[in-house]
């Protein structure tokens, strides 16, 4: 028998049931599905190896960072000392920070310094008292003439915040003008 | 064989076809759950912990490279400025410097009285009252030795100063010295913290720090060993 004859034969004659046979939808869906997995499972392996591929890298990475980090970390390790000494820098550097912001008649030095090299001729400086944020000096004259003068140059001067007439007297006895003065500068 | 046609009948031909490669899309889909839950976490957490290591590299190499410098610049003002502002109690060094200046300035020192022991925090202090006495023509002195007791380590403050009308043709003064010292630190910062650099300010009160006057250390030469002719002397 030719073998076209048996494949027409073999086609033609179908002894099963018509409802044993998927419906036209099942199969159309059934190809379709067959596409899905096909990209998904291709798609799936590609994730995963960039995926592992990723994870080898950045491991890689990773140590190479904390070598790099044990060195670095050794390097300061030898460096212990400078690091003692500039902590010990910064620690006095903070608080004499603080001592010198604090209260004290440091400036009023400068002040009554500044005020004795003011003093003109015919007035003689008699006392002072200096305490945080007031230098208070008194000067004593036989003129009212020297201690206008006296007055003139301490407010031309305008290096004073603040001149204050704390007290005036005049003393008979030995003839002077006592003058005492609040200065801050 | 009808038996098997009876089987074959109650098995839908559809589902025949279609559940397997359906169960094939489950697996599919909870193996790419799967990825996306460990690799996808794995990955981010590996970026984040390489991000943190790159901080501390980075905070590890500015620090070897901070105290690389400290080393060149700073580390010589150490005990200048230990000096400044001493661990202990620096009363005696400080009597020292204020006798130091009333000899520079011709005066006499007439009293010295210690007072008042403060602890401030991390800072203790001390007053120290002097009295120096000059005769009625040596204001000058008497301010020159004013001016100079700001200009010592250790460091000190004045909180007031008197200098009262002659009398008997001498001129006394009074000073009130608040004398400060506070403990070296005892720990240094973890290694991963950062560390500073010297700042302008810092370096500005640091020069002026150390433009202070030292006090003089006497050092007393080694002496050789004598001869005893008496053992028991």
């Amino acid at each position: 028998m030719p073998q076209d004859t048996k494949k027409v034969i073999h086609a033609d004659i179908n002894l099963l049931p018509q409802g044993l046979k998927p419906k036209k939808y099942a199969l159309t869906l059934s190809k379709n599905l067959k596409k899905v997995l096909i990209i998904g499972f291709c798609l799936f392996a590609i994730l995963a190896t960039v995926s592992l591929a990723t994870i080898f890298v950045l491991s890689a990475r990773m140590k190479s960072s904390v070598a790099k980090q044990d060195d670095l970390k050794s390097e300061i390790k030898n460096l212990e000392q400078s690091e003692q000494k500039l902590v010990l820098v910064k620690d006095r550097l903070g608080k004499i920070e603080s001592i010198l912001k604090g209260e004290s008649a440091s400036d009023e030095i400068t002040t009554l310094i500044e005020t004795s090299q003011k003093i003109p001729e015919g007035v003689s400086f008699k006392k002072a008292n200096l305490s945080k944020s007031s230098a208070d000096v008194t000067v004593s004259t036989a003129n009212s003439f020297y201690l206008a003068r006296f007055l003139a140059v301490l407010i031309g001067s305008g290096s004073y915040r603040r001149i204050e007439l704390l007290s005036f007297s005049y003393d008979p006895k030995v003839k002077l003008y006592n003058i005492e003065f609040g200065l801050s500068e | 064989m009808f038996g098997d046609l009876k089987n074959l009948k109650l098995v839908n031909p559809n589902l025949k076809l279609l559940v397997p490669q359906a169960s094939l899309v489950i697996i599919l889909i909870l193996l790419f759950v799967f990825l996306f839950k460990n690799g996808y976490a794995k990955i981010n957490s590996q970026f984040e912990e390489i991000r943190k290591a790159k901080e501390t590299e980075k905070l590890l190499s500015e620090k070897a490279s901070v105290l690389t410098d400290v080393q060149q610049n700073v580390l010589g003002y150490t005990e200048k400025i230990a000096l400044a502002l001493p661990d202990k109690n620096p009363a005696t060094w400080v009597i020292s410097q204020v006798r130091k200046g009333v000899d520079d300035n011709s005066l006499v020192l007439s009293n010295v009285e210690l007072r008042q022991l403060k602890t401030d925090g991390e800072l203790s202090n001390m007053e120290l009252e002097i009295e120096v006495k000059a005769g009625a023509d040596k204001l000058t002195n008497i301010l020159s030795f004013i001016q100079y007791l700001d200009d010592f380590a250790p460091l000190t403050r004045p909180k007031e100063i008197k200098i009262e009308e002659p009398k008997d043709e001498e001129i006394t003064t009074t000073v009130v010295l608040v004398i400060f010292w506070s403990e070296f630190p005892t720990k240094l910062p973890p290694l991963n913290q950062p560390v500073s650099e010297i700042s302008f300010n810092e370096q500005e009160l640091l020069n002026r720090i150390s433009s202070l006057k030292s006090p003089e250390f006497t050092m007393l030469p080694p002496q050789p060993a004598t001869e005893r002719v008496t053992p028991f002397d």
